[in-house]
């Protein structure tokens, strides 16, 4: 007599979650990654804004420019 | 000129801190003081700050395109505008990559799903992809006057794709849930709608703040490539 096997095929397709399957505290993890990737993305943003501005004044007084002939 | 900038740039960096600090107050209330969702649970505050970031990408772009528009008319200022044009491309860049990935971020505990091709999400991406492609094509062209020229008529394009954005979800069968806030008989608490529209208060204040930063950045850097050339 043949063995049946005991692998079983995934099922496919898309999961849908209940809402008890990420359960009370991964929520917060979900929350806190979504918060935390705009929060640091912003602050990012914001110190590449300053070492742009910086670099650029500080070549433009090296270099010798003249405030009035560089614009 | 220069101390012009400087004293633009001080004035705007400044302000960084205290927009972050409203932002901050502003998703304290929205992680903290709203209540919980009867349907998706705590996980629903995602809203909070995945919404505000997605109507600021839309605005930047547009803001964008209307600067680009603004410099073909009034070729007077053609430079003044593209300067404006490329500081709101740049926030719109990234701020259609934080909608992608905050929605991302959502999608898995509610769909399953990091990602599916659905049509919101799939014109988003696209939206991005044409942002990025604003700066490909600056970075690849050496000649200032043809830069200008290409990265205005990018910055329009992508506008032309917000607005297929926004309606995606009304147009195609789609994954991602209907306006909620603007059509009529919207399933969402008042409380709700009171804190994301602080949200976006918040939000719309600090990219103008990073905005005028990016913008008085791109201004030195093109005074410094001036002058180079001058010499």
């Amino acid at each position: 007599m043949r063995r049946r096997s005991r692998w079983k095929p995934q099922e496919k397709g898309v999961k849908v979650m209940n809402t008890s399957e990420y359960g009370n505290i991964s929520w917060f993890f979900y929350v806190i990654a979504a918060y935390g990737s705009v929060a640091a993305s912003i602050i990012v943003f914001a110190i590449s804004c300053r070492r742009q501005y910086c670099k650029a004044q500080e070549a433009l007084k090296e270099e010798g420019f003249s405030a009035d002939k560089t614009w | 000129m220069t101390a012009q900038l400087t004293h633009t740039y001080k004035r705007w960096s400044r302000l960084f801190v205290p927009a972050l600090v409203l932002q901050l107050i502003a998703w304290w209330l929205g992680i903290f003081w709203v209540g919980t969702d009867k349907d998706q649970g705590d996980v629903y505050r995602i809203i909070f700050v995945h919404v505000p970031v997605a109507w600021c990408a839309f605005m930047w772009i547009i803001l964008a395109a209307g600067f680009a528009v603004f410099g073909f008319v009034k070729k007077k200022s053609f430079e003044e505008m593209d300067r404006s044009a490329h500081a709101a491309i740049n926030l719109g860049t990234v701020f259609s990559a934080l909608a992608l990935a905050t929605g991302s971020i959502w999608g898995r505990p509610t769909w399953g799903v990091w990602w599916d091709w659905d049509p919101r999400l799939t014109s988003t991406l696209v939206m991005f992809l044409v942002c990025c492609a604003y700066h490909v094509l600056r970075s690849f062209t050496p000649d200032i006057q043809s830069r200008r020229n290409s990265g205005q008529i990018v910055a329009i394009l992508a506008a032309v794709n917000v607005p297929i954005v926004y309606f995606s979800v009304n147009i195609w069968r789609s994954l991602h849930q209907p306006q909620t806030f603007v059509r009529r008989g919207g399933s969402a608490s008042s409380d709700i709608g009171l804190v994301l529209f602080a949200n976006l208060i918040a939000m719309i204040l600090l990219t103008l703040v990073l905005y005028k930063m990016r913008r008085t950045a791109i201004a030195a850097q093109e005074s410094l490539e001036a002058a180079r050339e001058g010499r």
